[in-house]
């Protein structure tokens, strides 16, 4: 909910309170003052009405006099009890209609003309009902109007005073680390706006700065690690060369390299990562999918066929605008996990079609949680071979280009989705 | 052939020129861009091997001077620094080939032998072993002059073991060949024994000498034995 709705919300809350209380006082003030005056002109009517009832030769039950509506009836004895009420009277409209009606109604005991009588006295409250209705009316009016005009005042508030602070949201919002530009905010007139963008060309600034000294190291360890590498993988080469070895020595000799180009590949697959990550690709082409899966399939077959997995292709064709090496490595990464985590005996599955890339495999089911999957150096097998990279660089390419990568798996079988956007 | 290897890293410089060296090349090396380029203007050589990352400049520069001096010799960038943009500026100036380190020997071998044989206009166009023949430009093999059908790994392959005869060459660089620069599609030595079984069963029956050996597990040696 936006701000500006919740405390329109608010201040629709507290004024219907206020104005149900406003209204409910005026209400029973109103009420109270106008019965008090009905009271008072009542009683003023009793001395009156005491002297025409007199001149009456014989006194009717129900009788009209002066407005109002004048009953008698006979007692016993006469006491001091009075009282008011309110009560509805069957009233004959001018349209001959008859209508219920209020009336204030004044009951006391009088001898008239010696005889003791219970006297009431009704006087028509239509006018004072009238009035209050005028009254609540011209209150609730006031309500809606007071209501409207919050409204109006905070759209103006959301377009004039919060403007610069949806500047800022939206720069917010645009900025991303790779881009390397920290995101610059107008000079604001509100205090805490110019506080709130300061702050955030800091933070920004120094998050920058942190991530790029990351990365940095990330660039120089991989390139500082290169030439010892190199030395290293030469230095074996040269002991390769030199006349015949003990087995021994071999086998020695066999785990330093393996161990080296281990090395070797993960420091390619750590600056590949961060060249990806600064854009640093060569330009993008357009590429067919197809003929490059065939020809990575052709390398596989011998090897496919040394461990009896089968193998099925599906390939509708397919061209991407990505630079070749990306598609290659995106490839390389899909079929060589699929296959690395495979079975013997199992089966191998590539479905290239319009919006898609399905690659199939079986294999046996995952050790860790599915979305872990993709994190670098997260690694399902614990063995050699696996660098915990391939994925996490298959995520960074989807990313860059944005396909939708996704993992699915049923039944012993796992699938790897590229949704082309 | 005559090589020149431009390497500041001393140890580096000293395995590649031995390794070189011991396969009959006369190399002269030196660390900086200075030497290189008071060597390249009195001398000719048939390759240069060329590090981007020279403490007194870049390789880069050296490409360009030997450009401009119409040398006719291959250029081999040979650098650690193997951002895309030094390997399009390298390429476009002229060098040959890209080689990022770290690499194997025998695939900078291999490499330097390409280059010499694309280069060398009355030289040897083909590579011959024996009874096997293989012309590099067109990828076609003949045993005792019968074409054999071989895939593109199995080429490549066998050019790699024609390259570096006699010495052993480890299953990760053989890895490393046949996948090219992005290796991890071919790491597992399954594959590479594979391809090694196949290619060596096609040339047995076109009625080549069996010359793969397998040197414990450390890798293959291509030899007459």
């Amino acid at each position: 909910m936006k701000l500006l709705n919740r405390t329109s919300r608010y201040y629709l809350f507290f004024s219907l309170l206020i104005f149900a209380i406003i209204g409910l006082a005026l209400f029973f003030a109103l009420r109270y003052t106008l019965d008090h005056s009905t009271d008072d002109s009542l009683e003023h009517t009793r001395p009156a009405l005491a002297r025409e009832l007199l001149q009456l030769k014989e006194l009717e039950p129900t009788m009209y006099i002066m407005d109002e509506i004048v009953e008698v009836r006979p007692i016993l004895q006469v006491s001091d009890r009075e009282f008011f009420r309110d009560t509805t009277i069957m009233v004959v409209e001018d349209n001959g209609a008859l209508e219920p009606e209020p009336f204030r109604k004044y009951t006391y005991e009088e001898l008239v003309d010696g005889k003791p009588y219970q006297v009431s006295i009704s006087l028509s409250t239509v006018e004072n009902e009238d009035l209050i209705r005028t009254l609540l009316l011209v209150v609730l009016g006031g309500l809606l109007l007071f209501l409207l005009a919050i409204n109006l005042l905070n759209r103006y508030l959301s377009r004039e005073l919060w403007r610069p602070f949806y500047q800022t949201l939206a720069q917010i919002k645009d900025f991303s680390i790779q881009k390397d530009k920290a995101p610059s905010f107008s000079h604001s007139d509100t205090t805490e706006f110019e506080d709130l963008n300061r702050s955030v060309e800091g933070m920004t600034g120094q998050l920058i700065k942190e991530y790029n000294t990351l990365r940095r190291f990330t660039e120089n360890a991989s390139h500082e690690l290169q030439t010892p590498l190199a030395i290293i993988r030469n230095q074996i080469d040269l002991l390769l060369r030199e006349g015949e070895r003990s087995e021994q020595d071999y086998n020695i000799i066999q785990q330093v390299s393996e161990a080296v180009s281990r090395l070797g590949k993960l420091n390619q697959s750590l600056l590949l990562l961060t060249k990806i990550e600064r854009g640093q690709v060569p330009e993008a082409e357009w590429i067919d999918l197809n003929p490059l899966i065939e020809r990575k399939l052709e390398q596989l077959v011998p090897g496919l066929e040394a461990r009896g997995i089968s193998l099925h292709r599906e390939l509708a064709p397919r061209s991407v605008r990505m630079p070749l090496m990306l598609a290659d490595i995106l490839l390389n990464n899909l079929i060589g996990n699929a296959i690395r985590h495979n079975v013997d005996g199992g089966d191998l599955s590539i479905r290239l079609a319009d919006d898609f890339l399905v690659i199939e495999n079986t294999g046996p089911p995952l050790r860790q949680a599915p979305e872990l999957l993709f994190e670098r150096f997260r690694k399902e097998s614990k063995s050699a071979e696996s660098l915990g990279l391939g994925l996490a660089i298959v995520r960074e390419i989807c990313d860059k280009y944005n396909y939708n990568l996704r993992y699915t798996s049923e039944a012993g079988r796992h699938r790897m989705t590229v949704a082309f956007g | 052939m005559k090589i020149l290897l431009i390497e500041d890293e001393p140890s580096l410089a000293a395995s590649i020129s031995g390794y070189l060296a011991a396969d009959g090349h006369l190399v002269e090396s030196v660390g900086t861009l200075n030497d290189a380029l008071d060597k390249s203007s009195v001398y000719e050589y048939d390759c240069i091997l060329v590090d981007i990352g020279l403490p007194d400049g870049s390789g880069l520069d050296i490409i360009r001077q030997l450009k401009a001096d119409h040398q006719r010799a291959g250029i081999i960038i040979v650098s650690a620094k193997d951002s895309i943009d030094d390997r399009i500026t390298g390429l476009d100036l002229g060098a040959d080939d890209y080689l990022p380190k770290p690499f194997h020997l025998a695939e900078l071998n291999a490499r330097i032998r390409a280059i010499y044989r694309r280069k060398s206009f009355a030289g040897e166009r083909v590579i011959e072993f024996g009874e096997i023949t293989v012309n590099p430009t067109e990828q076609a093999v003949t045993v005792n002059s019968q074409p054999i059908k071989l895939t593109r790994s199995e080429y490549s392959l066998l050019e790699y073991f024609l390259a570096n005869p006699n010495r052993v060459i480890t299953k990760e660089s053989v890895a490393e060949h046949l996948s090219g620069d992005d290796a991890d599609l071919l790491d597992k030595i399954d594959f590479i024994y594979s391809h090694v079984k196949n290619l060596r069963k096609k040339l047995l029956e076109a009625g080549a000498g069996d010359y793969i050996r397998s040197v414990y597990g450390v890798g293959y040696k291509w030899a007459k034995t």
